[in-house]
């Protein structure tokens, strides 16, 4: 049987996994035969990727000219509106660099030189059930302001976060006006009665909030169900949180997984949790740099609880700095209220990659001191401590990597006594 | 003390061939796991699996066997199991000699993975055949597969237009 008699949903498959390697690999395949061409083509309309590549040296006063890919792409989207039923997802990235003469060349900026078209560009895509919208500013530089954006720009945004099919938004380092989530409220409230339409998922990164003065427009996504966030070392680190802690700017009732990446601002997290309180099912808590003086994380609100993932990664840098903070985890931990009863399963996951020293790694003895409070009055279920190694280490030091399953497995003997306790150490999936 | 028996189960394939298979190895597939979970009761009837016949149920089992034990995705985690089933491109050593067979066998194995949802099957399946034509232009693919081309020419030249955007990301 050759692939093109395949059922679609597996051609589908197949073409997905083609897409991870290759995009020329798919372009070929839709050339094939018919069998192909509809899947084919979903994945290559799928994600509208406005990054190009600037062409270099960049004087500070050139106008970028619209890269004759997305003209083109304009004009296949006018002529053959059954294709815009295929995007789901608008990704621009290094938005306003700040230096046009530097920085990256993979940018969006003739996005910024070009607003007319990129409006109407915006405008063909009213009709398309776009899930992800991605706005990326500079990655470390100063942060992209949304009124950069011409006023017929907004304005077809906002038409595509009002609709409704817009489920996932992706921010880092833009400065946002205050209002802006209220357009994802306003519209589906005067729809149906539910603040923030389909919004399910908002992850954002050294978000920066514009007029602060205009505290009416609220994020008030009613099904709101998954939170990221990403802070950095920055200087709007704090007010983010801050602003995203009041309750006049966001309803958190509604969110049931909230994945956090911290590099500061510990206490306002604890403000943020405490918004959540009993809805909160699922936390991740990602921590690149922790000293032994910062406050711990309060989970007491948190009575509903069912998964709780701590993690540590070990860059070069932190790992002199900052080392595992087995301690801060287990006084976190031990803030959970108790009886508690609805938490079934606690990760550590610890990602120390090529820093790995049996040696120096910190004891797990007192998690167990603090697993022991918590099993007493809770029906927990699975606990994995889990150490992610270079494959390298791995490979090189696999004595020392089994050696130290079974020195955790000691250290909390006990939980491994009652089979609850998984201690792994696997290898980084991702080669490097 | 002997360890507890594992229970065996039967199974039947369209062509009459027959298996009879320890129960965790079996519940690689979310189909027959739902099967035996619906029956209360002790069955000695085998299970009729009218979409695969023995030769491939035979390479099925061999898989199963194999990664008997694993864990199973569970529908929570689907959504980042998925994920990370696209990020990965490897296939491991021993999966890699498993599904080194003729293409014939390779598509029927990925029609049985798909119908007994064995989804890390399917996956190293789908794989495979991703591997086998990535660097390829369209008529190898089609030289590859025995695949007719039923485009016109204007069709094929209409998609090469509408692609064409995409052709320098």
């Amino acid at each position: 049987m050759p692939p093109d008699e395949l059922p679609y949903e597996l051609v589908e498959q197949i073409v997905r996994k083609l897409h991870f390697y290759d995009l020329k690999a798919v372009l070929s395949l839709c050339l094939v035969s018919r069998a192909f061409l509809t899947s084919c083509q979903q994945v290559i309309f799928e994600k509208l990727n406005l990054v190009h590549r600037s062409p270099q040296p960049l004087a500070a006063a050139d106008r970028l000219a619209i890269p004759s890919k997305f003209i083109k792409l304009k004009e296949t989207l006018e002529r053959n509106p059954h294709l815009v039923q295929y995007v789901r997802s608008v990704f621009l990235m290094n938005l306003g660099i700040g230096d046009r003469t530097a920085g990256a060349a993979l940018r969006c900026d003739w996005v910024l030189d070009n607003q007319d078209f990129f409006a109407e560009f915006l405008g063909l895509l009213e009709d398309a059930p776009i899930k992800t919208v991605t706005l990326q500013g500079e990655i470390t530089g100063p942060e992209f302001q949304w009124g950069r954006f011409a006023e017929n720009v907004q304005s077809r945004f906002y038409q595509i976060f009002a609709k409704g099919t817009v489920e996932r938004v992706v921010f880092h380092n833009v400065a946002l006006p205050t209002t802006f989530f209220g357009i994802f409220g306003s519209a589906a409230q005067e729809e149906g009665g539910y603040g923030g339409g389909h919004l399910k998922e908002v992850r954002l990164s050294k978000i920066c909030w514009k007029d602060t003065s205009e505290s009416e427009s609220r994020l008030r996504p009613q099904r709101l169900q998954k939170l990221e966030m990403v802070t950095q070392p920055s200087v709007s680190a704090d007010t983010d949180l801050r602003l995203l802690g009041s309750p006049t700017w966001l309803d958190l009732s509604s969110v049931r997984i909230f994945k956090v990446m911290l590099e500061t601002s510990y206490a306002h997290i604890n403000r943020l949790l405490a918004m959540m309180g009993s809805g909160l099912k699922e936390l991740y808590v990602l921590v690149r740099q922790c000293k032994s003086g910062d406050s711990i994380l309060d989970l007491s609100p948190l009575t509903s609880l069912e998964k709780l993932t701590f993690a540590q990664s070990m860059s070069r840098a932190s790992a002199a700095n900052s080392p595992i903070q087995m301690k801060w985890f287990a006084d976190s931990l031990s803030s959970l209220s108790r009886p508690h009863h609805s938490i079934q399963s606690i990760t550590f996951e610890l990602e120390s990659l090529r820093f790995f020293n049996i040696a120096t790694f910190p004891t797990a003895e007192p998690l167990s001191t603090a697993f022991a409070t918590i099993h007493q009055s809770s029906n927990l279920k699975s606990v994995v401590i889990r150490v992610t190694v270079a494959r390298s280490v791995l490979k090189e030091q696999g004595p020392e990597c089994a050696a130290l399953v079974n020195i955790i497995r000691n250290q909390v003997l006990w939980l491994a006594c009652l089979d609850i306790l998984d201690v792994q150490v696997c290898s980084n999936p991702y080669p490097f | 003390m002997a360890a507890p028996a594992t229970q065996q189960i039967k199974i039947r394939c369209n062509d009459e061939k027959e298996f009879t298979v320890d129960r965790d190895v079996l519940e690689r597939s979310v189909l027959i796991k739902n099967m035996l979970e619906d029956v209360t009761e002790q069955q000695d009837a085998p299970i009729p699996l009218p979409n695969v016949s023995g030769p491939v149920m035979a390479k099925v089992l061999e898989y199963c066997t194999h990664h008997r034990g694993e864990p199973l995705p569970s529908a929570d985690t689907e959504q980042s199991q998925d994920e990370t089933r696209k990020r990965t491109t490897d296939i491991s050593e021993w999966d890699q000699k498993f599904i080194t067979v003729d293409q014939e066998m390779l598509f029927e194995i990925i029609l049985a993975a798909n119908y007994l949802d064995i989804k890390s099957l399917l996956d190293v399946g789908c794989k495979t055949v991703a591997n086998m034509i990535k660097g390829k232009t369209p008529e190898e693919i089609r030289k590859l597969f025995n695949i007719v081309n039923d485009f016109t020419p204007e069709e094929e030249a209409q998609i090469k237009k509408e692609n064409e955007w995409a052709e320098d990301r």
